[in-house]
């Protein structure tokens, strides 16, 4: 452990001790300048989705619509109603949640290993003024785009449908940007461990899968045995399901949620960008 | 100088010694050339000054900024053409330079007269539109060009240039090269191909096992190993076959 001093001092003489730092790779800018240059990334993913969101838009639109009809209009029948719920309008914005959630995680695991290990896209980018930090910013700023564009298009349905008692339902759109920024830093630093693309079979069956299941999507969690409704009481995905519920009914009480899905992208944030530097370069 | 080493080391994460206590300066203006076999470090030479990733030790100045500190105001003045062609393979040859303009913030109206003016230079106006999947290996490895001079670089860096290309590709290459040249930019070259460092060299430093062997012009390296091409200079400095 050299002191900062030191640090500072063997960088600005263009020595480095020891492991490449993302600060290393960071070419001595601001995080403020790397936000604002993080634009430009988000710019070029906008011009890629252009060219294909046709295709794309429309699977994302029917891919939680199957899940709602097949399990709600299912299951409903045999279930009565909860917390003055119809089976249906229980899950419809744990379903929406989700929808930010599954759009982060694939903009930020094959995605980005694609761009990474295929494409050299990250290698091309880093020949220009742009750097590690505004790209992976520019990344997950895009991942939340993503989140809140898929569930706009599955909103409106649900929404015609009756299913949301209230229009502060909207407001379920930036608790989705918040679910979708934590999914991106949490498909990053799965695709920062990844040696191969099977290997993210392993990230979606036991990580993502699970958090389906259990975050409240589809039952209350209160049904859960003590210690794994506690663990899920954890989890990021419970408190967007939560608070997207709340809003459905028109219960503005949601601050302790987004407190907590805002501490969770403070903390997580930081640590993709530290996680995935060292894999996009190698150094 | 544009670049100067003092001393140059890298060592990856990895434990691999690249790059061993290299020193050298390069004079505003000049073609010059880092020569070498497979895994000599030239490549890794090439990044450090591109500030793709930091030097373990040593002393590095680009444009007498140090690259630790100064990258983004460097690499603004830079032209990296690298090994392969990592152009976006969802976007067009058009939308590749847009984008890659975009990186540097040139402003777009001038974006697009400098692709149109670009497109000439490499003469593919004819496949502004077409996706860089469906351009040929040489086609894209023009259009890879195109994009490391978009901004007009003070100091142009090309990882095997030529590499793959046909003889027609390879004389538009060098010719854009010379043209830059000219102009007063700084060349700085990786190849394996002595006739290209022949063509086009001032200076050229021989390196092997992350260290330069030898360093001159190609006239110089010639009389001192009383050779009659730079093939012959090759074998006995590295002391080994050549690997094309």
């Amino acid at each position: 452990m050299i002191s900062l001093r030191t640090y500072k001092k063997n960088r600005d003489a263009g020595s480095i001790d020891g492991k490449i730092r993302t600060a290393d790779l960071c070419g001595g800018n601001s995080i403020w300048k790397d936000l604002y240059d993080s634009r430009l990334l988000w710019m070029r993913q906008l011009t890629v989705f252009r060219k294909t969101y046709k295709v794309g838009l429309v699977i994302r639109f029917f891919e939680p619509l199957l899940y709602l009809f097949a399990i709600g209009l299912g299951i409903s029948t045999y279930v009565g109603k909860i917390n003055g719920l119809t089976y249906i309008e229980f899950i419809a914005p744990g379903i929406l949640i989700t929808t930010a959630m599954w759009a982060a995680t694939y903009e930020t695991s094959f995605a980005i290993y694609t761009k990474i290990h295929y494409q050299r896209t990250y290698e091309a980018i880093l020949a220009t003024p742009m750097n590690v930090r505004s790209i992976i910013i520019g990344e997950m700023a895009w991942a939340g785009t993503k989140a809140i564009l898929n569930m706009t298009i599955v909103m409106l349905p649900l929404a015609l449908m009756g299913l949301f008692h209230s229009p502060y339902i909207i407001v379920a759109v930036l608790v989705g940007f918040l679910v979708g920024l934590i999914y991106s830093a949490f498909g990053i630093i799965a695709t920062s461990f990844i040696r191969a693309m099977d290997h993210y079979g392993i990230y979606s069956t036991f990580f993502i899968m699970p958090l389906f299941m259990f975050s409240g999507v589809f039952y209350p969690i209160e049904n859960l045995p003590g210690v794994l409704s506690f663990f899920v009481c954890l989890t990021p995905l419970y408190h967007g399901v939560e608070a997207a519920r709340l809003l459905s009914v028109g219960d503005l009480g949601i601050m302790l949620h987004v407190v907590y899905l805002l501490v969770m992208v403070v903390l997580l944030v930081p640590l993709a960008l530290h996680r995935i530097s060292g894999r996009i370069v190698t150094a | 100088m544009v670049v100067s080493a003092k001393n140059l080391n890298k060592r990856y994460s990895s434990g691999t010694e690249a790059i061993r206590g290299i020193s050298f300066d390069i004079k505003k203006g000049e073609i010059y050339g880092f020569l070498g076999p497979n895994g000599a470090g030239k490549s890794t030479l090439i990044k450090m000054i591109s500030c793709y990733f930091p030097a373990t030790s040593g002393d590095l100045t680009v444009l007498g900024l140090n690259p630790n500190r100064k990258a983004s105001t460097i690499k603004r003045c830079l032209g990296i053409m690298p090994q392969d062609n990592n152009l976006d393979p969802d976007l067009t040859v058009f939308e590749n330079l847009y984008l890659y303009a975009n990186y540097f913030n040139i402003p777009r109206k001038k974006r697009l007269e400098r692709i149109d003016e670009l497109l000439t230079l490499v003469g593919l106006e004819h496949k502004r539109n077409a996706r860089v999947t469906q351009i040929s290996g040489g086609q894209q490895r023009r259009v890879v060009l195109a994009r490391s001079i978009i901004n007009d670089p003070k100091i142009l860096i090309l990882d095997e240039p030529s590499a793959g290309l046909d003889p027609h590709s390879r004389q538009v290459v060098w010719s854009i090269i010379r043209d830059l040249n000219a102009k007063g930019r700084t060349v700085i070259l990786t190849t394996h191909y002595m006739k290209e460092a022949e063509e086009l060299c001032h200076r050229i430093a021989f390196v092997d096992a992350g260290k330069i062997v030898a360093l001159d012009t190609p006239e110089g390296h010639l009389a001192a190993n009383n050779a009659t091409d730079l093939e012959d200079v090759y074998l006995k400095t590295m002391g080994s076959s050549l690997e094309e």
